[in-house]
């Protein structure tokens, strides 16, 4: 019974203070709910805000998108106008700069500089040719027999103008005297359809020796027949030359370059330029052998020159070239092995005649006239080099006498820079024109130079 | 007047011969494949692991060949007219790389362009120390003045040198960037497995004093720990005299120096002649890919040197440490 009491009590004294428990809490759940609330509406407003600057992203990157769509056509049209084949040279290179920038680029040396020293000391026998000096002999004088001479001077200044062209200057002094420009000239390198062209002055290009300086050719001096129909130190005057490449379907190499020159004689006119095309193949036989042959032509007006042979109008003088060049250097022995022997046939036709005494013209004739010079060379060990060189020549002005010339030589390479060369040599001379007497020899020690940069030459 | 009339035929059908080919050019074949040359077969090896079945590339120098030396040959020229991308070396290794250059008319590689790739860029060059205030002429010899140029003969350039082609690709033929990536992937999975195995077997070997012919391998004794203490040059690129072989043979009898190595491109016969004088092994050892038959790819070319080396120095009786 008593134990029904206490159930009892506790039964009675939970429902009197009940409500008093659930007042109290009452009151903690009504500040965690507002506290909820709070927090529930802190985060209402921030993910407003957050949908908000999606939004604006959205419709920020709908309208770029817009903007884009809208100049997708421009740039297709602006890539096709930078595609057309005629734009390709100049489409994908940035904007030259504006103003000269010469000075900055000659601070920071951003071209080739050297200097090539060509020194001679030369003994002849019998004394100096009898025919030098002597009226009216075609026979070249050797202003450089018997003395010693520092023959050449060239300086070369070689590099890139922009990136559309490139710039070559070489200028020489002879023996100690006035600087000329050998070369100077621009080239252009990326023109339409593979096109090249340069302006300036330049050797020209007949045949294969031509373009080859002095100092740098395989001999002391150049052959007879280039000294005889193209000028003492070879053919260079100031003019345009435009080169392709020819294609065809076994990809060999075939060049066919065409200039026209102004030539450098006393009183030349405007009429009187030279024309000049030269075609050149190379053939790769081997990795270690290839054939070069070269076909060359000019034609020029010679009737305002002051040559004494002629007198009457549209005369003429036309010149054709072959050169042939083989060469044998297998690339695995290069630095010990190599062989190369050298052609070019020269063949020229020139209109002479004179007046008589009442004007009339008389002694009508053409002047057919031939030279060609062979030379082979081969590589003894890494420095030594022995080759032969025989030359040939009539004269452009005078088909009757000739000479020939044999020049065996021995050229040490020191390094890739310096070079010494020994050469002897024998020449005769054939003439109807005159008497000659026995033929005459040199011997010629060479010493070439070369500081600074210099660009490799052209095979 | 009949030569004239001769003459004037002559030059108009030259020049309308001339016109007809150079009009026939202006279509390039078209090819799935990009066009490559390369200035040298390594570079030739790395591109094809790069570009795989998408680039058909070729070198315009043999691996036995002196790279230094190079005749600019016009038929090169031809080859890199229709060229999509050139890839050299740099470094002032291919002077004669300009001239093909300007000869191949082809406004796609010239340098500045997206096809025009060089490879050191971003390889941690040796050589001339410019900013120690050395000073650098050509008494020194045929030296190059950016560093030397033999670069590829350590195998971490070589990835050095795929990053760079692989760059080089990717900007001329984006649509084929994953694919181009992936193969650069494996590359460098192949160069790092390879490497580990590499320098497990040329570390007992480390620290062997060796002479070589020319300066060709700053780069690999660097990487695999030989010393090459003289060259049989006298200086880069300038023959030896009697005065320094007689030099160099006393120096290898002193210090007991067993190994020899040389490029497939020098002369054995002052090798041999030192050889005879000291006991010494002279290893021809190509330094480049194709420089002897066995070595077909850039990973062939360490295998094939690093093979070489320790069994010359075996025989030698050079022992591993």
């Amino acid at each position: 019974m008593r134990k029904v009491f206490i159930y009892l009590y506790f039964i009675m004294s939970f429902f009197i203070f009940m409500p008093e428990i659930v007042l109290a809490n009452q009151d903690t759940l009504n500040q965690e709910v507002k506290e909820l609330k709070s927090l529930i509406m802190e985060m209402r407003n921030d993910y407003e805000t957050r949908i908000n600057d999606m939004q604006m992203k959205i419709v920020k990157l709908e309208e770029q998108k817009s903007i884009e769509a809208d100049e997708a056509p421009l740039e297709k049209e602006l890539e096709l106008l930078f595609n057309d084949s005629e734009e390709q040279a100049v489409s994908s290179v940035p904007a030259a700069p504006g103003g000269f920038t010469g000075g900055t680029m000659l601070r920071n040396l951003m071209m080739d500089v050297s200097v090539i020293g060509d020194s001679i000391a030369n003994v002849t026998w019998p004394e100096k040719s009898i025919d030098e000096g002597r009226a009216g002999s075609p026979f070249a004088e050797n202003e450089f027999a018997d003395r010693i001479s520092l023959r050449e001077v060239e300086l070369g200044l070689q590099g890139v103008l922009d990136p559309y062209a490139r710039a070559d200057f070489f200028l020489t002094a002879e023996d100690g005297g006035e600087i000329s420009i050998e070369e100077g000239f621009v080239t252009w390198l990326y023109l339409p359809f593979g096109i090249q062209a340069k302006t300036g002055i330049f050797r020209t290009n007949f045949g294969k020796m031509n373009k080859t300086h002095r100092p740098e050719i395989d001999q002391i001096d150049y052959p007879r027949p280039i000294k005889n129909f193209l000028g003492e130190e070879g053919q260079k005057e100031p003019g345009i030359s435009i080169s392709g490449l020819i294609p065809n379907p076994w990809d060999i190499y075939s060049e066919l370059t065409v200039e026209i020159l102004t030539p450098s004689d006393v009183g030349v006119k405007g009429k009187d330029q030279i024309y000049l095309a030269h075609l050149k193949n190379f053939f790769a036989i081997t990795d270690s052998s290839s054939i070069e042959l070269g076909f060359s032509f000019q034609t020029r007006d010679i009737s305002d020159t002051v040559d004494a042979t002629l007198t009457k109008g549209n005369f003429r003088q036309t010149m054709e070239g072959v050169d042939l060049t083989f060469r044998w250097d297998p690339p695995g022995q290069k630095l010990y092995k190599s062989f190369i022997w050298q052609t070019e046939f020269f063949a020229s036709q020139r209109e002479a005649g004179s007046f008589d005494d009442d004007g009339f013209t008389q002694d009508v004739k053409d002047i057919n006239s031939l030279g060609f010079y062979t030379f082979g060379e081969y590589q003894l060990t890494r420095r030594l080099f022995a080759g032969v060189r025989f030359d040939y020549s009539q004269f452009p002005t005078n088909d009757k006498d000739s000479e020939w010339a044999i020049s065996p030589y021995l050229t040490f390479w020191q390094s890739e820079f310096s070079r010494l060369r020994l050469e002897y040599s024998h020449k005769e001379r054939n003439s109807v024109t005159m008497p000659v007497e026995e033929g005459d020899n040199a011997l010629t020690l060479q010493a070439t130079f070369t500081i600074g940069s210099h660009r490799p030459h052209p095979f | 007047m009949l030569k004239e009339k001769i003459l004037q035929s002559v030059t108009i059908l030259s020049f309308s011969i001339f016109l007809f080919f150079v009009l026939l050019n202006t279509g390039n074949a078209s090819a799935n494949k990009l066009n490559i040359i390369t200035t040298s077969t390594d570079l030739r090896s790395i591109t094809e692991f790069i570009g795989g079945g998408k680039v058909e590339v070729e070198s315009i120098t043999q691996g036995y060949a002196n790279p230094h030396q190079v005749d600019p040959k016009p038929s090169f020229m031809v080859r890199l007219s229709k060229a999509d991308v050139f890839i050299r070396i740099g470094l002032d290794l291919e002077p004669w790389a300009l001239l093909l250059i300007d000869g191949a008319r082809n406004p796609r590689i010239r340098f500045g362009e997206p096809g025009h790739i060089i490879a050191s860029v971003g390889v941690d060059i040796q050589g001339p120390d410019l900013q120690a205030g050395t000073m650098i002429d050509r008494s020194l010899g045929d030296i190059h003045i950016y560093g030397n140029p033999h670069y590829w003969l350590d195998p971490l350039n070589g990835k050095i040198i795929a990053q760079n082609i692989l760059e080089g690709l990717k900007r001329i033929s984006p649509e084929n960037a994953e694919y181009f990536n992936e193969n650069k992937r494996l590359f460098d999975r192949e160069i790092d497995t390879r490497l580990s195995r590499w320098q497990e077997k040329m570390k007992p070997y480390s620290g062997t004093n060796i002479v070589a012919y020319h300066r060709s391998w700053p780069y690999f004794s660097k990487r695999f720990g030989i010393n090459v203490v003289d060259y049989v040059e006298l200086k880069p690129g300038i023959a030896p005299s009697p005065a320094h072989i007689a030099a160099l043979v006393k120096k290898i009898n002193a210090e007991g120096i067993k190994v020899i190595i040389k490029e497939p491109c020098y002369e054995n016969k002052i090798p041999n002649f030192i050889s005879s004088k000291t006991g010494t092994s002279v290893l021809t050892l190509p330094v480049s890919v194709e420089g002897v038959k066995e070595v077909k790819d850039y990973f062939d070319l360490f295998d094939y040197i690093i093979d070489n080396l320790i069994s010359t120095f075996t025989k030698q009786g050079i022992t591993p440490k």
